[in-house]
């Protein structure tokens, strides 16, 4: 019952500190934090760029479980989670997922771990812009940390856009109207992409059928009431598992030791069985006589004994006990 | 059971078992077989059978050191007490440098021992195993050499033993074996035979 006990309180202080420690989180990297540039940065009328917007974390501190928004202005080829026109990509170092929002230009880039002074690449491919000059701003939003709140950066990336001059672009396709987004992307605008330690793919696609854009990415980009339902169930499950534990009643394993003892002291008996008598010979030396030693019986001269006395000169008696 | 081992034991473990390391394991399944609804089986019942054979293992290293008794031992032990030869060993110190070479009757030394092995869990004692070990030696045609009031040579003899192994009062095992007693006792300079306080009195 004690060890019962002590299972529930060390949950509870778990549970407590799992909270504790998600609330800490948000105030430590201010949401709307860093920067985002664009390049190129300007394009005639028209044309089709592929497009490098490059993040980069200026605090102080690392994003966790951060999210970053870019969203396509109008006017734009729409972005999409397939490959081709207006394809979205991203290279993370530290891994993220890529979203383009259903029936949305917002691209959603979450579970976003980046190190203070670093960054991360969206690549956004064979873009066109639009047919008018003009400046088109793609508003950037970001959120340090799951539970942050999406707060636009204090400045958004623009491209400038310039009037054809008669001509196409340098590098550039020939100008052409802002194809329809493809099947794929309008039916499911919804992506993800892996773009952990530094490899970035092309936005995957088939995702037909996909939940809305607000359930994408993971549990804790996706609002504080999830969240909060999130760390509930955490602590459900840890108070069942620990019920369980409980009930199975784990053992721990037993030490055995095993301590020998000798017993009373051993009872020696001796009890004469045969009927036969008890024969003993004695030998005694006697010092000082020169005579040689007598002749003995061979059981007599396999003594070791004898042969110590060989100087002297043994009687021999026979005694009956 | 009992059973005639050829090989001579030196010890009533030897005896029962044989020789070798498989005592133990032999003493072990021996304890769990008695003990089956005993006082150990009781104590260790609610612990992982792992442990119950643990135990058994325990208790059984434990008593193969106890059952290791020397039979040359238990036969010096009984000859301390055989009047014969204890009066030839106050012969022999009475009289330095004499020697008597004693053909003793037909004798039966008996000895029984009654170790115990404490089981404990988690320091708590929950089990006792209790032994009892009964040796008996049939010494017959022993010719052996006292000088200085210790025996210094065993020159013939032959000795037929019998031990038996008693776990929680009930009898396990019987066996028997024939010693040829020349040669295999060690004696070194003598063992005594008589008391210390009579070597004293004598220097």
């Amino acid at each position: 019952m004690k060890h019962g006990r002590r299972r529930y309180a060390l949950a509870g202080i778990c549970a407590v500190g799992c909270l504790g420690s998600a609330a800490m989180s948000s105030s430590a990297n201010p949401d709307g934090a860093g920067t985002m540039t664009v390049s190129p940065d300007s394009v005639t009328a028209g044309q089709i760029t592929t497009f490098t917007f490059a993040y980069t974390d200026t605090s102080d501190t690392e994003l966790k479980g951060g999210e970053v928004t870019l969203t396509v202005p109008p006017g734009w080829t729409p972005p999409a989670s397939a490959a081709g026109p207006g394809g979205v990509s991203a290279s993370c170092p530290l891994g993220c997922t890529v979203t383009v929002l259903r029936d949305s230009t917002t691209i959603v880039v979450s579970d976003l771990s980046v190190l203070p002074g670093q960054g991360f690449t969206i690549t956004y491919a064979q873009a066109t812009a639009p047919g008018e000059a003009g400046s088109s701003v793609f508003a950037t939003a970001e959120r340090s940390f799951s539970d942050g709140t999406l707060t636009p950066l204090q400045s958004s990336p623009a491209e400038t856009v310039s009037a054809t001059s008669g001509g196409s672009p340098g590098n550039s396709a020939p100008a052409a109207p802002a194809p329809p987004p493809p099947a794929s992307a309008t039916a499911s605008a919804s992506a993800s992409v892996d773009a952990s330690a530094g490899r970035s793919g092309p936005a995957s696609s088939g995702l037909v059928g996909s939940p809305p854009a607000s359930a994408a990415g993971p549990p804790w980009s996706r609002g504080p009431i999830v969240l909060e339902l999130v760390l509930l169930g955490a602590v459900v499950l840890a108070i069942g598992v620990l019920a369980v534990l409980r009930a199975t009643r784990v053992t721990v394993p037993a030490r055995v030791r095993a301590v020998p003892h000798a017993g009373p002291p051993a009872a020696v008996t001796v009890q004469d069985t045969g009927t036969e008598p008890t024969l003993s010979v004695r030998i005694e030396p006697h010092a000082g006589t020169a005579s040689p030693v007598l002749g003995a019986s061979p059981v007599l001269g396999a003594s070791p004994v004898l042969a110590d006395a060989a100087a002297a000169r043994p009687a021999i008696e026979e005694v009956r006990p | 059971m009992t059973d005639v081992l050829p090989a001579e034991p030196r010890s009533a473990l030897e005896l029962l078992y044989g020789p070798g390391d498989g005592a133990a394991s032999a003493l072990a399944r021996q304890i769990l077989a008695v003990d089956a609804d005993g006082g150990l089986g009781r104590a260790v019942a609610h612990l992982p059978g792992a442990v119950g054979h643990a135990a058994a293992g325990e208790v059984a290293g434990q008593a193969a050191g106890l059952l290791d008794v020397n039979l040359a031992d238990v036969l010096v032990a009984g000859w301390r007490e055989h009047d014969d030869l204890r009066a030839a060993a106050r012969r022999t110190l009475a009289v330095p440098g004499s020697t008597e070479l004693v053909k003793l009757v037909t004798h039966r030394i008996t000895e029984t021992q009654a170790p115990y092995v404490g089981v404990l869990v988690d320091g708590h004692q929950v089990a006792t195993v209790r032994f009892r070990l009964s040796l008996g030696l049939e010494v017959s045609a022993l010719l052996a050499g006292v000088s200085a009031g210790k025996l210094v040579a065993v020159h013939a003899g032959r000795c037929d033993v019998t031990a038996a192994l008693a776990i929680q009062d009930i009898d396990i095992v019987t066996r028997r074996a024939r010693i040829e007693l020349s040669g295999v006792i060690a004696l070194g300079r003598g063992i005594r035979l008589l008391e210390t306080r009579e070597y004293l009195a004598d220097s």
